[in-house]
Formats: C-alpha cells, structure tokens, sequence
C-alpha cells in the first residue's frame, strides 16, 4: 500500500502543531470555567423547572402576532431585569476607559465594558427577546422557555407551544435541532434544520425548514393564518437543495427562501406552498423582504460583494449598491439594514433609504466603540437593535455585552443593563 | 487534600494534555484558540468526570467537546474579525518524509478546509483513527465520515495538485 501522501500529510500535521508543545494547561483556571458552566446550568435548570408551570400560560400568537406595534412606540419593559438604570451608569469621561479612543477600546477590554456601561441608557428593548432563557416580551412581562439539555439559539412561539432551535445537531444538513414543545412544556418532536425562523409582515405566519434524514428530503414549512393550533400549515419539499435558509415573505404569503445545492451553492427561490417555486436570477443571496412593497434584498451573484434590491415578482432590479452587504427591510419597508462589506468583521453598520439605496447613518461598532456585534434587527420603523458585545478578549473569556438601540438619527444607547458575559441574547423571530 | 477524582482527572489531563493541545490547533487553526478549546473542553470533562470516566471513553469526550466547541466559535461575532492571508504559516520542525516548504503547503491547504472536513482529516490522518471512531468521536455515521473525507481529499488535490494522493484506510 502506497501510504506516501498519508505520511506526508501526518507529519505536515505533526510538525505545524508543534508549536503547542509548550502549552500546559492551567488548572486553576480551568476549575474557575468549570464553576462558572456548573453555575450557568443551575441557574438554567432553575428557569426551566418553572417553565413547566408557566408556559400553559404562553399565548397562542406570543411571538408571531407582532403586526399590530409595528410603527408605534416602544414601551419601557417594565417588570423584567433588563430595565436599564441611568443613576447606576458612572460620570462620563470620569474613567480611564471613557478616555479612550475607539481603536484602543477594541484592544482594551476592561476600557471598553466601562464606556459600554457609560452609554446612554434609554428604554428597555420594545421587541420579544430571550435572556437567561426567559422571553421578556415587548409589553414588559416575561415568561420562561420550556426545559432542553442543549442550548436554546432561537425559538417562536407555536401551537400554544414553542418551536425550540438547540445547539446541538451534529447532522450535515441543518445547523440546529428544531425541536416542538406543546402548552405544557413536553418535546413532542426534534429534528433536524436550519436556525432560521421568520415571520410575515402581518405576523400571522411562521416559517423553517426541516430536514427528513430518513427519507433524505428538505421541507419548507409555513403555518397559515389561521393554522396556530389547528394544524401544520402548508409543506413545500426543497428538492436537491441539501440546506435551505426561509429569508421573509412577500406578496400574500409567498415564502422567499435559499436553497444550497452540493456542488452549485445557494441560489434565491419563492414558493407559493401550492407547488410553484420560481428562480429570483438576479440574487445569489437574499437578506430581507419588503412585503409591502414586495421587494427582496439580497447579493447581486458573484464576489458577493454588491448589494442589490429587486422586485420580489420579477426579480427585476431596483438599485444596487457596490461594496455593500444588504440586510433587513425595516417593517414599514422605507428602511434596509446594511454592512461595509469591504471592513473587515465586525463591519460598519448603516441604516439605508429603501427607495435609493442612500446612507441614512452610519456606525462603526468596532473602531468607535471596541464592540463586536452578533444579530440586528428593528425595533420599530425607526431604530434599530444590535446585539453587541466587548471584542477584546479571548474566547475562552466572557464578553460583556448589552442590546443597543441605533436610531435613524445615529444616536446610540443602551437598551439593557451590560451583562458580565455568562449568558447571551437572541431576538425573536420577526420580519 | 484533593479526592481521588480530582487526583483521577489531573493524572490523565496532565497525560493526555500534549496531544490535545495539538488537535485543538489542527482543528482550530490558531495557538490562542487551541489553548481556550483545551481549557474549555477540560472545564466540562472535569464537570463530568464520573460519568465519562466510567465509561471509558475519555478520550473521544474530549475531541468531541473540542470540536463541537471550535465548530461553535465560528458563530461567534467577537471571532470573526480575521484576515485571510497570503503568506504560509510558520513551520516548525518537519521530519524526513517531506520538506518544510511542501508541508507548510499542505497545512495551508488543510486550514481551508470547511471544519467538518477538516476536523475528519485531523482525526484520520493525524490521529490514525479509523471510520469508525471518527464517526464516534463527531457523532455521525461512518457513511457521513467516509463522504466528508472524500470532498476534503478532492479539496487538498485541487489546492495540493493532482499528484498529491491519499490512501483511504479503514
């Protein structure tokens, strides 16, 4: 047997990993991490027991009937902990940390979790989100997410019950495991799919997509209108596409979606759910949809780096916008969430005209404020909120983080109190 | 005075400790990350050292929470700030079968790997584990194994050259 290759790559192998052969483990340390997972899980299992009470109480509609707000107001989150306190943030400018310029905070992490706490605070978040596996509802009250043994990573309220992504799929297919939970907090399904959950503009309808390992076929799933709690909804089967993101809706309830193919990669589709898919050819990604103005943003195909908005029936092109990374419509459609895709990560955040493409404002979260960002989505027509975290520091190491509100005026505050980094948040699913 | 276990699980981290911090760096690309993935891994060994012990199967454990852990790194926003660049990485000592500049090459091809694949080419070709075990260690099927390996060897050959082969050994 002619092992040369195998030998070679062995001792390429071997040889570039020698520069760990100094590297010791540091046990004190490693007891510290240790405590701290054994402290998150109590405190996890704690929550979870009570949501075997609570979540009978979970609203048919919890996370999708958000059609109503949109445009108004954010209320303060009155009854939850994440109600940020003015008098606790220390003077500006009376730290070493506030001093600092934006470049040395990304490097700088005690410097930058004391000028993230020193942000203006404003109100408490007005969308549903999940912190310490709690969904603190815009309307202030706050319920708790039923029990799982992995990470929960998103979830949207379903049948009475909850639609539950984990953490913990180690399929080639899906990223997490979807798993169902009825009224009474019982898992009465888990399979594997993708972690995107997304909702139509009048918040009435749900979709994701599952994977079928036994049968080796993808389905989209969209819960119709009136089908919360009384049936699945409609079923489109995804074909050879062997990972399928649901992007948004446009027209009346056409599911806009992105199918990856082996060997070919994503393309954009929309479905009807009555069998008819049509090609979206002049996007080779899509981000957001308008549904009332029936547009999808997305990547023009190629390098990816040219963002384009086009009709969401023809396909026909709007406008683009070279160097630009497209993201979220904002729920009155006039505005679209967009990166500097020429930065590299975190990349420079701004809020555009929907109509023109033109720059509304701008903010560079990294350079100006040493803070990374994971998802942003809109509050309301009006501001955005981004899930930031202090860069600097290991992985091994907690980030502090906060929820900031961004407004179109480029205005920048604090919507809750800065967490030390042992837990996280994620939004709930909305258009 | 440490009880037993403690004693238990420091005896083997302190044995085993140089070959993960080696498989953490294939797997992860970076000295840094290596060292958090080990730190971490052992944070939630030691929290289940009774029930994994018993088991004996310390060591897949342990390449399982390190990759499970890279994989989820990537998703990560404060780690995403890298940038690709054209200049191969330093390489340390290379033994006879190969010259320094052709593994730098193979290891720079290795790094482009998807982390799937990457990781099932660590733990073949590195490790020497079989279909089997590989498929234990991720938690996947041997025929999952065997079609991730696959589409990495093709990878490595179109970034290798044609010439550059790999025996498959079960």
């Amino acid at each position: 047997m002619n092992n040369h290759g195998n030998d070679k790559l062995h001792s390429a192998l071997s040889s570039s990993s020698d520069v760990m052969a100094d590297s010791r483990l540091d046990f004190g340390a490693m007891e510290k991490q240790a405590r701290g997972i054994r402290r998150r899980r109590r405190i996890g299992t704690g929550v979870a027991a009570a949501a075997v009470l609570a979540v009978i109480a979970v609203p048919t509609t919890l996370a999708l009937n958000q059609g109503d707000d949109r445009g108004s107001e954010p209320g303060p989150a009155d009854g939850t902990s994440q109600v940020p306190d003015a008098s606790e943030s220390p003077d500006k400018g009376s730290d070493k940390g506030f001093d600092k310029g934006g470049a040395q905070l990304a490097d700088d992490k005690a410097a930058a979790t004391q000028a993230l706490e020193d942000l203006p605070a404003g109100d408490a978040p007005g969308v549903d989100y999940v912190y310490e596996n709690t969904v603190h509802v815009a309307d202030g009250s706050a319920l708790p997410l039923p029990q799982t043994q992995a990470s929960i990573i998103t979830a949207a309220g379903y049948h009475g019950g909850w639609l539950v992504g984990t953490a913990d799929n180690e399929g080639i297919n899906g990223d997490v495991t979807l798993r169902q939970f009825d009224a009474q907090g019982t898992e009465v399904s888990a399979t594997e799919a993708a972690g995107s959950l997304v909702v139509s503009n009048d918040g009435t309808q749900l979709a994701w997509w599952t994977w079928n390992q036994k049968d080796k076929v993808g389905e989209l799933h969209s819960a119709g209108a009136s089908g919360m709690g009384e049936g699945d909804g409609a079923v489109q089967e995804t074909g050879k596409a062997s990972y399928v993101l649901p992007v948004g809706y446009v027209g009346v309830g056409e599911l806009v979606f992105q199918p990856t193919v082996e060997g070919v990669g994503p393309t954009v589709k929309v479905a009807d759910f009555t069998d008819n898919v049509r090609d979206i050819d002049t996007l080779g990604s899509a981000s957001g949809t308008d549904q009332i103005n029936n547009r999808i943003a997305g990547q023009a195909p190629g390098d990816g780096l040219t963002g384009r908005v086009v009709d969401g029936t023809t396909g026909e092109e709007i406008w683009h916008k070279d160097g630009w990374r497209l993201g979220r419509f904002s729920p009155d459609g006039t505005h679209l969430i967009a990166y500097e895709a020429n930065s590299p990560d975190p990349q420079p955040i701004a809020i555009l005209d929907a109509a023109t493409g033109e720059v509304v404002t701008q903010i560079n979260l990294h350079d100006e404020h040493g803070l990374g960002y994971g998802d942003v989505v809109w509050e309301d027509d009006d501001s955005l909120l981004v899930n930031a975290y202090v860069f600097a520091g290991t992985d091994a190491e907690p980030h502090p983080g906060a929820l900031l509100r961004l407004g179109l005026d480029g205005d920048l505050e604090r919507a809750t109190d800065v967490d030390p980094g042992t837990d996280f948040w994620f939004f709930l699913p909305r258009s | 005075m440490p009880s037993s276990r403690d004693e238990e699980f420091t005896e083997w981290m302190t044995a085993r400790q140089g070959v993960l911090f080696r498989t953490a760096f294939l797997v992860a690309g970076d000295k840094q990350t290596a060292e958090d993935l080990v730190q971490t891994a052992a944070a939630k060994l030691y929290l289940a050292w009774d029930r994994v012990h018993a088991r004996g199967n310390v060591d897949a454990y342990m390449r399982r929470i390190i990759i499970n852990e890279n994989n989820s790194l990537w998703r990560r926003p404060w780690k995403k700030r890298e940038h690709v660049t054209e200049e191969l990485p330093e390489s340390g000592y290379v033994d006879q079968v190969g010259d320094p500049v052709e593994a730098a090459g193979l290891w720079s091809a290795v790094q482009q790997l998807p982390a799937r694949q990457r990781a099932v080419i660590v733990l073949r070709y590195y490790e020497d584990l079989s279909e089997a075990e590989i498929a234990e260690t991720l938690e996947i099927s041997p025929g999952t194994v065997k079609s991730q390996a696959s589409r990495a060897m093709a990878t490595l050959r179109t970034l290798v050259g044609p010439e550059f082969q790999l025996e498959e050994h079960s």
